[in-house]
């Protein structure tokens, strides 16, 4: 079981984006604008999630000449697993915290 | 990309490629990645926001592996921890024989031993963070502890005067000062481990 401790809240911020749709890969750029981070943020947490085999990176050639390959990323299937079980500790604490007249 | 660069965007184009070097050899990867991302920014403003980033993270990351490949860092990190918070502890223990004499009044020594509890706070908590690796990670505590380790430099102010105060500036030093300052240290250390991903 991941320890939702384990993980800061700006790592979980992008473990969600990242599995918002799990088969897309994406920018760091585009990551740093829908998580809201920093690149000085991002990347440490992009490096580390690499590092536990959460992440997955593959290059792609640019359409446009004269402009280098862009590193792309997203979760492998234990990132996936991790960040679902992250999501349902997220949802269940935010429940716990409701008030009992506001439960649908 | 056609045309000349802005100043803005040279300027981001320099500190990316700074970034990029300074990351440690085995993150050569990801140094192409922030280098080649920042080739496919929008706009110049992005682009100089990304590269100050990029900067911060590469250096962050090189003092990282600094101190885990460094067999010496972690003997520095303990013996300044020592010094720091033995001779507070050490002058918190100085109560017991007191107590024991009877020279000293009990309520006294509960302010006593209340101003000095830094000592041994900070020796454990260093032990936990230095050699089992586990950061304080608790705001509550980290702050309790703040309290804790100010608490010797506001009881040395309130004790002395302005004139004897030049006088004893060793055991401010070693008292009031070392402690706060060791203190310091372990809470940035706590902090940095916390907001990247801690070993589970």
């Amino acid at each position: 079981m991941v320890r939702q401790r384990s993980f800061s809240r700006q790592t979980v911020a992008v473990l969600g984006v990242l599995l918002h749709q799990p088969r897309k890969w994406r920018y760091g750029y585009d990551l740093s604008r829908e998580t809201g981070l920093k690149s000085g943020t991002l990347y440490p947490i992009l490096m580390r999630l690499s590092d536990r085999s959460l992440l997955e990176s593959k290059w792609e050639e640019s359409p446009s000449s004269g402009r280098p390959p862009r590193h792309m990323y997203r979760l492998t299937n234990a990132g996936k697993a991790a960040a679902r079980e992250i999501a349902a500790a997220h949802s269940e604490s935010r429940h716990l915290k409701e008030p009992l007249g506001s439960r649908a | 990309m056609t045309g000349r660069r802005s100043i803005e965007r040279r300027i981001a184009a320099g500190l990316i490629a700074h970034a990029a070097k300074r990351l440690p050899d085995d993150r050569s990867v990801w140094a192409t990645a922030m280098a080649n991302e920042f080739e496919h920014l929008p706009d110049d403003q992005s682009a100089l926001g990304w590269s100050i980033g990029c900067l911060f993270s590469s250096y962050r990351e090189r003092i990282r592996v600094m101190n885990n490949q460094s067999p010496l860092s972690g003997w520095i990190l303990g013996l300044e921890m020592l010094i720091c918070f033995v001779p507070m502890t050490l002058f918190g223990l100085a109560v017991i024989p007191a107590l024991a004499t009877g020279s000293m009044p009990i309520a006294d020594a509960m302010i006593f031993c209340l101003v000095a509890a830094i000592g041994p706070m900070g020796l454990i908590v260093a032990f936990r963070t230095l050699v089992l690796r586990r950061p304080t990670s608790s705001k509550l505590i980290l702050a309790a502890i703040c309290f804790f380790a100010l608490l010797p430099i506001l009881a040395f102010e309130s004790q002395q005067t302005s004139a004897a105060m030049g006088d004893s500036w060793r055991e401010f030093l070693l008292l009031a000062v070392l402690p706060a300052a060791g203190w310091a240290h372990l809470v940035y250390i706590s902090r940095c481990s916390a907001q990247g991903l801690t070993a589970s």
